[in-house]
């Protein structure tokens, strides 16, 4: 029988909260304050936003350069504002998003791979089994060449019995190191 | 000023309502752990209170909750040590069948980078782009981890002697 991973929806589906634990959600919002100072400021970024979208319709006009312009031009640049508003509003709740998380992470790796960075950086532990995807986040963060991760990773698999799979965990390095460019 | 007070906080008892279920879902397959899911989804819930964000649709205010969530978890996985986990009898008692109990239990034995991807993709149902976008890294990014997601799962699933 092959895996279907359709399975995960219904499976997934059925972890819910109880009644008790989404009153007691509810119950600790309402006892959260509110932030309002950031609404202070709304009404100045609209009036700004408005300001700029009139002084960039009202300049082409004084230069008599949207004479010649058809209505369906002067239309897109209206849909161009409406656009634009669209946005302003998307971009205040990206804003409110909170930061994707930038500082370094913290590993624990096995030991084998402790000696390729400074004493202290990353925590050891002879039980933990990380997979190619943090390995790989490892190298990206310190730079790790693939000789020296060779070496380690052979220790490591000396002690354990498997090793990780190189090529995979550069592979992925790659990737991550490009998307941190 | 009280008055937006009130509809915030009732906007946000409308979410928990709505959304509160996914959330946990996602923190119970991230965090393996349904005291520390439930932590989670309170928090991102806190969050919402605290940053009251302006939303386009229900659409743009679950995939905001969705990635408050995402943090969350990562946050708290940096965090803590080691805790117990669910139990195959704990999620069995939940899911529908054995087998589909087997497969989620498998899917979280994965690495959190494959947990949450397979999880968005196969539970919530979201785009690879989608989920690119979510979790701020790149389409082939999130095409990889889904492709070894599988990968492993199904190793996993041939081990346990089901494939």
């Amino acid at each position: 029988m092959s895996l279907e991973f359709e399975k995960l929806k219904p499976a997934a589906e059925k972890l819910k909260l109880t009644d008790a634990e989404k009153a007691d959600i509810i119950s600790a919002c309402g006892e959260t304050p509110v932030r309002t100072k950031k609404r202070r400021f709304a009404p100045y970024i609209a009036a700004a936003a408005a300001l700029i979208v009139v002084i960039t319709a009202a300049v082409p006009v004084l230069f008599g350069r949207m004479g010649n312009k058809s209505a369906d031009t002067a239309n897109a640049a209206d849909n161009d504002y409406y656009y634009s508003a669209d946005t302003y509003s998307a971009d205040t709740a990206d804003e409110n998003m909170p930061e994707m998380q930038k500082e370094k992470a913290v590993y624990i790796l096995p030991p084998e791979f402790a000696v390729l960075v400074p004493e202290g950086t990353i925590e050891v532990s002879e039980e933990i089994v990380p997979d190619e995807a943090s390995m790989a986040d490892f190298v990206v963060q310190f730079g790790i060449t693939k000789e020296a991760f060779e070496k380690a990773n052979n220790e490591y698999a000396e002690r354990t019995g498997a090793g990780f799979d190189t090529e995979t965990v550069f592979a992925l390095a790659e990737e991550y190191g490009k998307k941190g460019e | 000023m009280a008055d937006n007070v009130t509809k915030l906080h009732g906007r946000a008892e409308a979410a928990v309502e709505k959304y509160g279920d996914c959330l946990f879902s996602m923190c119970s397959v991230m965090l393996r752990n349904r005291d520390d899911a439930k932590d989670a989804v309170q928090e991102c819930f806190l969050k919402y209170i605290q940053k009251a964000p302006e939303f386009n649709d229900a659409e743009h205010e679950k995939a905001w909750l969705l990635r408050v969530a995402a943090n969350q978890c990562r946050d708290m996985l940096r965090s803590r040590k080691r805790r117990s986990f669910f139990s195959l009898d704990e999620i069995a008692d939940e899911a529908v069948s054995e087998d589909d109990a087997q497969v989620l239990a498998l899917l979280m034995t994965l690495n959190e980078k494959y947990r949450i991807v397979m999880h968005l993709f196969y539970v919530e149902e979201y785009s690879a782009d989608e989920i690119a976008e979510m979790l701020e890294i790149t389409r082939s990014a999130v095409k990889k981890r889904l492709q070894r997601g599988r990968e492993m799962l199904r190793e996993l699933y041939e081990k346990e002697g089901r494939g």
